[in-house]
């Protein structure tokens, strides 16, 4: 069924609205027909599939990926960090050039916060990861010496 | 208005059409109700605004 056909009966009726002093549906009306007015000589379906296409979303709008991690670096660091071993005063120098270094932002911290902590959940801050590499140095070191202790 | 308080209106017509023994009227206008069933919830000037967007 052809679009004009649609429109003739649309304008007849906004007529009889506007005879009958129904304003907004004359108003409304008219606004359908304006928008009709260019697919004249289209069939209905196609004016439809057009709409429904339009009315689809494009998708969920795509996240700015956050660059990688640079593996040199992380690398670099888990052999310092890991070379300290249990030994405080080591790590403490490790741990200073890993928490000053300019070139370990989220990612490499993260990176290296997992590998050495051996957690898969990733860390939000630069801060956390930061800690939870402290606190598994410590943890490691506490268990150690309680090795010695024991024995 | 509402796209749905519009099809209330066409289907009004319809009837109207139909009880005056135009059936090729009132399934024009069952044909387009049809369509406009799918955006019910939309106002006509939103309607309107999709169409537009569709014509690009």
């Amino acid at each position: 069924m052809a679009i004009r056909e649609l429109l003739a009966i649309l304008e007849q009726l906004g007529r009889l609205y506007a005879a009958g002093g129904a304003k907004t549906a004359e108003k409304d009306l008219a606004k359908i027909v304006e928008c009709l007015t260019p697919h004249v000589s289209e069939p209905l379906e196609a004016f439809a599939a057009k709409l429904h296409s339009a009315s689809v979303p494009l998708g969920p709008a795509k996240r700015k990926e956050l660059p990688a991690a640079d593996e040199a670096i992380v690398d670099q660091c888990i052999n310092r960090l890991t070379e300290a071993g249990t030994d405080q005063n080591t790590f403490e120098q490790a741990f200073a050039l890993v928490s000053k270094d300019a070139r370990i932002r989220l990612k490499e911290a993260d990176a290296i916060a997992r590998k050495f902590t051996r957690q898969h959940t990733a860390f939000k801050t630069k801060k956390a990861a930061l800690l939870a590499i402290r606190h598994a140095f410590v943890e490691r070191a506490r268990f150690e010496n309680k090795l010695k202790v024991v024995s | 208005m509402t796209i749905k308080a519009l099809r209330v209106m066409l289907n009004q017509a319809e009837e109207l059409y139909r009880s005056a023994g135009d059936e090729k009227a009132a399934a024009t206008l069952r044909e387009f109700g049809s369509i406009l069933a799918a955006y019910d919830a939309k106002t006509v000037d939103a309607f309107v605004k999709l169409a537009a967007k569709a014509d690009m």
